[in-house]
């Protein structure tokens, strides 16, 4: 065994990364030979000094500069180099936005939508317009979910409006819609919904939900409004639903005179 | 879920840079050590650390996928810390004991004087450039042979007779300080 290799035998052994024959031969070579004992032990006086010289944390401000830095290399690598391509970008990012406020998106839309006014006018880069509209839509569509969940009460109000005339599924939109009327904490949000279902007459799921919500339905506006709802829907089963709270003995006696006029003025 | 270094510098490479964060959270303290440990200066250490990181990004075109990410990023770490060198004109010699001494006697202790691990930091300030990077590789990062010889662009064979070198030379210079 050569000096070279014999030192990379004592780190190894330092180091633990030895097997026990080799660990033999080392050992062998160190008790036979006077010289070989003197190197070992000054290479481990210098591996337990090493050792005790720690490893040090550097400064917080290290792992800042890098994230700065990794922002900025990702900014600078989507930087588009036309007007339509940093609208492309920007676009991009807002429909996996969740990072910026409704206001800002709600902005943004209107922006777009005069950004694609202006690109239809100059009638140019056709196809591209074509792709922002339909983001635009797609933006809607995220705001408008979005806002449903808002603590806003105006935010859901105007959620539950957009909801009528947005491009998503109907069954989607109705299930939507139908939630905010039977579990929104604020009546106003669930009579704007109740007002939205009637868009979707023709949808299986709206009538048993507006019933269901009169039959809940705890707030006297509320509930009027959505009687009103149902007789746009299906008069009779509105008559019904009103005979109904009116035979009921635990309505209030101002109830049974609203749906008293109801009944009047529908000459039922 | 494949987390290894080399699959993650694939993914920087293929543009999902996000996945350098990971590779930093693994490595910075490593590397700000490797650097620490030969320049024994804080900001420089942190500085040249950001700028490996930064060369990562800028080169990450350049890195193949069968190369041991660690030893690529040594490569970058290395010839980062030699254009530093270069440009803030820092010499190449190594530290004489006498200015050393008086280089380190506000920042050492009369206790940590006495300790091995300022003898050690004593002993690498010493050293010559090459051979204290040599030394920091293989004692402190643990780097084998095989490793190194990768980093430096050498034969194993050469990488293990200029570790010889650096071992007999941090030897002379450590049993001599010790003595002192």
């Amino acid at each position: 065994m050569n000096i070279e290799e014999f030192e990379q035998k004592a780190l190894n052994y330092f180091k633990g990364n030895l097997s026990s024959q080799e660990e033999k031969v080392l050992f062998h070579l160190i008790d036979e030979n006077v010289t070989k004992k003197q190197h070992f032990e000054d290479l481990k006086r210098i591996w337990n000094a090493t050792t005790a010289d720690k490893m040090e944390a550097p400064d917080e401000a290290l792992k800042k500069s890098f994230y700065n830095m990794l922002a900025m290399h990702q900014f600078e690598d989507e930087k588009p180099k036309s007007v339509l391509q940093k609208l492309e970008v920007f676009l991009n990012d807002l429909t996996q936005y969740k990072r910026i406020g409704q206001f800002a998106m709600a902005l943004t839309i209107a922006l777009v939508s005069g950004y694609i006014g202006f690109q239809f006018n100059s009638n140019n880069s056709q196809q591209k317009i074509q792709s922002y509209a339909q983001k635009v839509d797609d933006l809607n569509t995220e705001l408008a979910t979005t806002q449903l969940k808002s603590a806003s009460t105006s935010d859901r109000i105007q959620a539950v409006n957009t909801l009528g005339s947005i491009n998503l599924n109907e069954d989607v939109i109705v299930k939507k819609l139908v939630n905010k009327l039977l579990y929104d904490d604020n009546l106003h949000v669930r009579m704007a919904a109740g007002k939205s279902l009637l868009a979707f007459n023709t949808n299986a799921e709206v009538m048993p939900a507006i019933i269901k919500a009169i039959r809940t339905e705890t707030e006297l506006l509320v509930q009027a409004t959505l009687i009103d709802i149902l007789i746009t829907l299906d008069k009779n089963t509105a008559i019904k639903e009103i005979y109904r709270i009116y035979e009921n003995e635990s309505s209030s006696p101002e109830l049974k005179t609203i749906y008293q006029s109801i009944l009047e003025s529908e000459n039922i | 879920m494949n987390l290894s270094d080399e699959f993650m510098m694939q993914k920087v490479k293929e543009g999902d840079v996000d996945r350098l964060a990971l590779l930093f959270e693994r490595y910075h303290l490593e590397l700000y050590n490797f650097f620490l440990k030969f320049s024994r200066d804080r900001d420089l250490s942190s500085d040249l650390t950001q700028n490996v990181f930064y060369r990562i990004l800028k080169y990450k075109n350049s890195y193949k996928s069968h190369k041991k990410f660690r030893t690529w990023m040594y490569m970058i770490a290395r010839n980062t810390r030699i254009d530093a060198f270069k440009k803030n004109k820092i010499s190449h010699q190594s530290d004489d004991l006498e200015t050393l001494t008086s280089f380190e006697a506000d920042q050492l202790s009369e206790l940590e004087t006495k300790e091995s691990s300022a003898l050690i930091k004593k002993a690498l300030a010493l050293m010559t450039h090459e051979k204290r990077e040599l030394v920091i590789m293989n004692f402190y990062l643990d780097m084998s042979t095989t490793d190194i010889a990768g980093v430096l662009e050498i034969s194993e064979n050469n990488t293990r007779v200029r570790l010889h070198r650096a071992l007999t030379e941090i030897r002379s210079i450590y049993n001599k300080i010790a003595q002192q």
